[in-house]
């Protein structure tokens, strides 16, 4: 039977905002490994592909200690053309300081998008990478922000270009594709939740929504019949407008990431001490790089504008490289798949599973797998391994910053909030019980 | 207006319209440099700034006449050490604050950028002007690096030096860092611009050892 027939649970957690070299580069660091199945960072003095340039001056990579950051890092369309810095047709990806300096006005010596973290600072994303596998080019479907990629990642289509506040177009959304099919499926949150933000407001409120707090108890007690076949796990999105009993575990900056490792030490823990785990895939990526370096260019993959969609220039490449991280009895561990993926190679995956053909999501997704978009099941590997790697103990401090309440000042602070609102306004008892913050939204 | 009615008219205007009234109080910062950035103990670098706010400079370690400044201004402070000057911008409802890091005479610094290539001259080629924003006028040459993975001419004024791959030279040496630097590597037989920018990664760079004085 192939691996595919043999998973009967597809766990999918997107976090937001970081690189892959932010976040794995450092496991081809001699110093850490050297690995050369990866392609991270490795002779970054010397090499001219970590070079990046700000006023003649070159910046090179530099091991970063985990933390707030002074500033959010520039990633919507526009600075990550400056990050790309295209030369004829080639992006030479030097860009990254240039658009780190024109957003923040901060010019200094080790300016932050050029951090790598190291195994102390990201500690279950590496006992991940040792144990599963990494997806070295994985990258983001869009080079844009959170919200084009987030609709790329649920629906195939790049319906807007940027981060606004508004609840989003879209067509052929996950939760719907699965439903018309038949397949259970459950989301769970931490606090507030991004989906709202499709206006699909009873879908939310349906019952398919659990808190995150539910999980391991979830996964305890559902009987075979239902046990969810999909399920997608969302953090605590920093700019919730509200956290209630979360902090904003993410990875957003300037926020640090060690919350969010503790978040995936949670998933996994949960996950793997269930005997369902022998038929579990855990795949974990990120949103979009967050403004971080990477030195992979991104793939040429050209989209036309979709019927609907709220801006009129094409995409002709994906995004930057985005950490990816998948773990199951079907992947052989500290292995590395080198095939090009995006957020829609978990569609096709779903399309495989569920219809019996990769290609049987939308066109749009096929318009991709033409470019040469991969799915997510060709990680898999035939042969079940029996063992189950112990999530690392929790001895990792995490820097968490207490912070004042602040306005809404983001596009996604904003949206998240107007999406509250709608919510409320749709049906206010039903969305208090489904994600209490909102209580707070009421005045 | 009663500070007790603040808070609720805040909140009243907030539920209608909050990024209209958030962004009214908001602290922004358009304009921050400290220059040079690579400095001599010694030198006077130039703080220049612009801000919507009630604006701080301040530095670590710190230096003489910080404090509050008016929102936009220029102002020069003398530096002996490494010196990190922030810029502090307070609002009613944010607060905004960054930086700008003046190094006083480091070892070395690696300059350089994305290069072009001409089919014609069968070269890359890159010019690098550093001015009064890069480096100090006292600043003096004492080595340069070729971290190139191929020969180049590096040119500045009337002094011009082939150094080879990852090799060194002393051309260079006791010249002003500050000027114009041009960097030539030439095609290899029967190389295309696109191979050659390839293995190049688009980029020439070098790299400039520093000394202060005489």
């Amino acid at each position: 039977m192939a691996a595919l027939d043999q998973i009967k649970t597809i766990v999918v957690v997107i976090m937001e905002n970081r690189s892959f070299d932010h976040v794995l580069g450092y496991l081809s660091l001699p110093r850490y490994g050297g690995r050369t199945d990866v392609d991270g960072l490795i002779n970054l003095d010397t090499d001219p592909r970590f070079a990046n340039e700000y006023d003649q001056q070159i910046y090179r990579p530099f091991p970063m200690a985990d933390g707030p950051l002074l500033h959010d890092l520039p990633h919507g369309r526009r600075e990550i053309a400056v990050q790309l810095a295209v030369s004829g047709e080639t992006p030479t990806m030097s860009g990254f300081v240039r658009a780190y300096v024109d957003a923040s006005h901060s010019i200094v010596e080790q300016p932050p998008p050029l951090g790598y973290l190291t195994p102390d600072s990201v500690f279950m994303s590496d006992f991940l990478a040792r144990n599963y596998l990494v997806c070295d080019h994985w990258f983001a479907p869009l080079p844009a922000d959170t919200h084009p990629n987030r609709v790329m990642a649920f629906t195939g289509t790049a319906t807007v270009d940027d981060t606004q506040s508004r609840i989003i177009p879209h067509r052929n959304l996950v939760f719907d594709w699965l439903t018309r099919r038949g397949v259970r499926w459950r989301a769970y949150h931490c606090g507030f939740s991004f989906f709202p933000l499709f206006g699909e407001f009873d879908q939310i409120l349906g019952g398919n929504f659990h808190s995150m707090r539910q999980l391991a108890s979830d996964i305890a007690s559902d009987d075979d019949d239902e046990v969810p076949q999909v399920i997608f796990i969302e953090p605590e999105y920093g700019d919730s407008p509200v956290h209630f009993g979360f902090a904003p575990n993410d990875n957003h900056p300037p926020d640090p990431i060690g919350p969010g490792e503790h978040f995936l030490r949670d998933i996994y823990v949960a996950l793997s001490s269930s005997p369902r785990w022998a038929q579990t895939m855990l795949v974990v990526i990120h949103d979009e790089h967050g403004g971080f370096f990477d030195h992979v260019a991104p793939l040429p993959v050209k989209i036309p504008v979709p019927v609907g969609a709220l801006y009129q220039e094409p995409f002709v490449t994906t995004g930057v490289r985005v950490p990816a991280l998948i773990a199951s009895p079907f992947v052989r561990g500290g292995t590395c798949y080198r095939g090009n993926l995006d957020h829609t190679s978990l569609l096709q995956l779903l399309a495989e599973k569920f219809a019996g053909d990769r290609r049987a999501y939308s066109d749009d997704v096929n318009r991709r797998i033409d470019q040469g978009i991969e799915s997510a099941s060709s990680v898999l590997s035939p042969q079940a391994r029996r063992d189950v790697p112990t999530a690392p103990a929790t001895g990792v401090s995490v820097t968490q910053v207490l912070r004042s309440t602040k306005p809404v000042i983001n596009e996604n602070q904003k949206a998240l909030l107007l999406a509250g609102q709608k919510l409320l306004a749709h049906d206010r008892l039903r969305a208090i019980r489904q994600f209490p913050e909102l209580v707070h939204l009421q005045s | 207006m009663s500070t007790r009615l603040l808070p609720r008219l805040f909140r009243a205007l907030r539920s209608v319209a909050p990024a209209v009234v958030l962004c009214a109080g908001c602290a922004s910062i358009e304009a921050f440099s400290a220059n040079p950035r690579t400095a001599c103990a010694g030198d006077a670098v130039t703080v220049t700034w612009a801000a919507v706010g009630d604006v701080t400079i301040g530095s670590e370690p710190a230096v003489s006449d910080l404090g509050p400044k008016a929102s936009a201004g220029s102002q020069q402070f003398i530096v002996e050490r490494d010196t990190r000057f922030t810029l502090k911008a307070s609002r009613l409802f944010s607060c905004k604050r960054t930086e700008a890091d003046v190094v006083v005479a480091p070892p070395a610094r690696e300059y350089g950028g994305v290069a072009a290539c001409s089919s014609a001259e069968r070269a890359i080629a890159l010019t690098v002007p550093l001015g009064d924003r890069q480096v100090s006028s006292a600043l003096k040459v004492s080595s340069v690096t070729n971290g190139n993975r191929r020969p180049v001419v590096l040119t500045k004024g009337g002094v011009r030096a082939t150094i080879p791959a990852g090799g060194r030279s002393a051309a260079f040496d006791r010249e002003p860092v500050a000027g114009t630097w041009t960097l030539r590597a030439v095609l290899a037989p029967g190389e295309s611009c696109d191979d050659a920018l390839r293995a190049v990664a688009n980029r020439l760079t070098f790299r400039v050892g520093f000394g202060c004085g005489e």
